[in-house]
């Protein structure tokens, strides 16, 4: 029999919303017990006190090896740098780790394209921290970045966030995470590999061809000092290390952006707060590079030996660093 | 405005809401207002455009049906025709028309003459061109009296859902019912929906899923493999059908929301038996526009063999060159007129043995043969310049199938090949075994039947919807 017209359109609106619902609470739940994010990796990891923490993107990632660190300083270090991120999302990922964490010092990877709107194709991944949006500090995070009412849609609306970023968080998303056993998107992808950079690219970087133009973020500077106070307020002592570029110091390069530099320089001096940074002649090495802005096995640990010395004079002075 | 943005997701209901809401004799000017909203939204200076058109043509019709001086009514229509398509080629074919004249200055070494401008082309400006220009036509030719409401016909001209990717609407079918205050039906609302969610899952679902693949082997056609090619050239037949009649779909499903009909624009195009069958199921706007406007007035088929032939020639390299302005339209034009004139001459020659094929094995090789002629038509049609195409099929031609050593495609693997490829299946089985028109679809089955279907699609496009990396409509371009 059929029925009238609004009671089909309730039962079928009825029935559709309990789908959704359905669909979206067992997507949460998947995603809870997924440890391949971020955020999930560090809200399971239990709760300890670090001597040394590194924050950063993707070229801390790669430049900084924290076992090293640890060994040759002897102390404990936990990275917490992620690919892609851009200040924002640093902050986030510090504000949660400091949440249940405590830490000694702040190692704050700083790049001369960390201040400009274009760099980065997807600065803040949201699609992290979404299934945990009743964390307080990751409503909070999110809410000051993308604004009340986009997080209210992720909140409250059935299946929008999961829609939105289905090509992440979706059933692709699930299938991947059940065949990966822990978060792989972060780990050092060039640190085990002896890759130089091509001549080809050493050669565009050397007839001057590779400076994009770059214009300086307001939103993105203010994180980056949001991201010092945070560390301030905590207690903890801030050393800034500049991630290195190939051909930095030449006219023209891709990290050769002295206006930026320069800022971090005397946001540093100002604040005493010591800036570690590989001079002309590791900048122009090629063998130290896997890509422009990315070292390799070799580079990474001559920087990271560089970086311990800096910190064991407690910042004072470093032997191929600059630092106050 | 995209009709696949959340921005559209609030504007369509708080119009459909409004409509309803407002007094019948004042529903006109909430549609106005709405359309030009939305075309604004893009551009708000190209309105001005849209203005001119209506504006000249509708002045052009008024004038044209107070006279029964040929000489003037002829001057007027060419008035209407002037301004209308001369916008039309200083903003889509100028650059192509500077860009050719200085070639052909270069062959005789002399320095290029025609500057290039940087112009930005007015989205929907052949859509609404046509129309508007149909309009003109048919009152010319006494087929339709002049509208006498100014307001009326700005809606009709610029009608949000159709406003710029068609489908073409004719004034005798539409005007009627913009004029007609449409009352609350709930089979309306329930057809439009079916129709807004079949059109989101051919656009999100699928042609937003293949063209992460089609645009990145066809932007890299020197590093891809002949195999990956030949799979890209296959996969954009899929995409640029459900992008385009899913957009259809979902002009149509929005104008019936408030309870206005559309003519259908596709009916199952790659199940064509023949190429002539597929240009009566493809565009269908725009291939009856062009018969009626076009090949009828230069005497259609009935004249001689080589006057025939002529019109179908013009009407085809027109419809290519209408696409855009590119030499590659042209050719694809071409080639379809070539398809079109075989066929033709072949089933003159043999009526009973091509004419219809009866058995459903001769029907099938039928329709496996002119699905392949119209994809080695797409490879000009998606290509940036006639020399890639050439490249590309030589490549296919001499290559074959090699898959390996091509390009990597990011966000493209075997997953969401799997899922496009099944989505394809899903597709061409309603096609095949359900209605012609997905508002018919499972009409006979038990509610519960249907009702799981639905929901099933829904589900399909929330989950494997490409929101994250929205894809303009492609027919938007042109």
């Amino acid at each position: 029999m059929m029925l009238p017209y609004s009671r089909r359109w309730l039962s079928f609106c009825g029935g559709l919303l309990a789908i959704l619902l359905v669909n979206h609470a067992g997507l949460e739940v998947l995603h809870r017990q997924l440890p391949t994010n971020r955020a999930q990796e560090m809200l399971d990891a239990p709760a300890g006190d670090f001597d040394v923490v590194v924050l950063g993107s993707s070229a801390s990632v790669e430049a900084i090896d924290a076992e090293e660190l640890e060994q040759q300083l002897n102390v404990s270090v936990r990275h917490l740098g992620a690919r892609g991120t851009a200040y924002p999302e640093q902050h986030l990922i510090l504000d949660l780790f400091l949440n249940q964490n405590r830490a000694k010092t702040l190692l704050f990877q700083v790049d001369s394209w960390g201040l400009s709107s274009t760099s980065y194709s997807h600065p803040f991944h949201e699609y992290f921290y979404l299934p945990f949006l009743d964390h307080p500090i990751i409503r909070r995070g999110l809410r000051e970045y993308y604004g009340d009412g986009v997080v209210r849609r992720w909140a409250w609306v059935p299946m929008f966030k999961y829609a939105e970023f289905n090509s992440e968080m979706g059933t692709q998303a699930i299938l991947k995470a059940w065949r990966a056993s822990k978060n792989v998107r972060d780990k050092p992808r060039y640190v085990r590999s002896k890759r130089s950079l091509p001549e080809a690219l050493i050669q565009r970087v050397r007839q001057g061809g590779m400076r994009p133009e770059r214009d300086r973020d307001r939103t993105r500077q203010a994180y980056f000092e949001r991201i010092v106070q945070l560390a301030q307020q905590r207690g903890m002592r801030v050393v800034f290390c500049v991630a290195p570029v190939f051909g930095a110091r030449q006219e023209r390069a891709i990290g050769a952006d002295d206006e930026v530099l320069e800022f971090y320089r005397q946001y540093a001096r100002e604040r005493g707060i010591a800036i570690y940074e590989w001079g002309a002649s590791d900048c122009d090495d090629p063998t130290l590079f896997a890509d422009l802005s990315h070292l390799n096995a070799h580079g990474a640990e001559r920087f990271t030996d560089g970086l311990a010395q800096c910190l064991r004079m407690d910042g004072r002075g470093s032997a191929t660093g600059v630092a106050e | 405005m995209l009709f696949n943005s959340l921005h559209y997701a609030f504007f369509l209901p708080l119009v459909v809401m409004g409509y309803f809401a407002f007094p019948a004799r004042l529903r006109w000017m909430l549609l106005l207002a709405a359309s030009y909203y939305f075309y604004m939204c893009w551009r708000p200076a190209y309105a001005v455009l849209i203005v001119t058109s209506t504006t000249v043509d509708f002045a052009m019709a008024r004038t044209m049906a107070g006279t029964d001086r040929p000489g003037l009514r002829r001057g007027l229509l060419a008035t209407s025709l002037i301004v209308n398509l001369g916008l039309l080629f200083f903003f889509k074919y100028y650059n192509l028309f500077a860009f050719t004249t200085n070639e052909m200055l270069g062959w005789t070494e002399t320095p290029a003459a025609v500057p290039a401008l940087d112009l930005l082309l007015p989205v929907g400006i052949s859509f609404y061109t046509f129309q508007s220009l149909s309009y003109t036509i048919d009152v010319f030719r006494r087929q339709r009296p002049p509208e006498r409401h100014f307001g009326y016909y700005a809606l009709y001209v610029s009608f949000f859902p159709q406003l710029v990717a068609g489908p073409i609407e004719r004034s005798d079918h539409l005007l009627p019912q913009l004029k007609t205050p449409q009352r609350f039906q709930p089979e309306n609302i329930e057809d439009g929906l079916k129709l807004l969610l079949w059109g989101y899952f051919k656009k999100l679902v699928i042609a937003d899923r293949l063209a992460l693949y089609v645009n990145h082997v066809y932007g890299h056609s020197d590093a891809a493999s002949s195999g990956q090619l030949v799979l890209a050239t296959y996969l954009f037949a899929f995409q640029i059908y459900c992008d385009f009649s899913g957009y259809s779909d979902i002009a149509t499903g929005s104008a019936q929301l408030m309870g206005y009909r559309f003519r259908a624009n596709f009916r199952q195009p790659y199940l064509s038996a023949n190429i002539r069958e597929f240009w009566s199921r493809w565009h269908i706007s725009l291939s009856t526009w062009f018969r009626d406007y076009v090949y009828l007035p230069l005497g259609g088929s009935h004249c001689s063999l080589k006057l025939w032939i002529r019109n179908i020639m013009v009407v085809f390299l027109l419809s290519g060159l209408w696409h855009g302005a590119n030499w590659t339209f042209v050719v694809w034009g071409g080639l379809h007129a070539g398809y079109y004139l075989i066929h033709r001459l072949y089933s003159w020659c043999r009526p009973r043995r091509i004419g219809e094929p009866r058995g459903w094995f001769a029907r099938g090789m039928s329709v496996i043969v002119t699905f392949h002629a119209v994809l080695l038509a797409w490879v000009f049609f998606r290509a940036g310049s006639v020399g890639q195409a050439g490249q590309i099929l030589r490549r296919i031609a001499t290559e074959g199938w090699r898959m390996t050593q091509g390009v990597q495609i990011p966000g493209f693997g075997s997953y969401e090949l799997g899922v496009g490829l099944a989505a394809i299946c899903l597709l061409l089985a309603v096609e095949r075994f359900g209605a012609e028109d997905f508002r018919g679809l499972l009409q006979h089955r038990p509610q519960p039947v249907r009702w799981a279907f639905y929901y099933a699609v829904v589900l399909a496009v929330l989950n494997l919807g490409m929101f994250n990396n929205p894809q303009q409509f492609i027919y938007f371009q042109f």
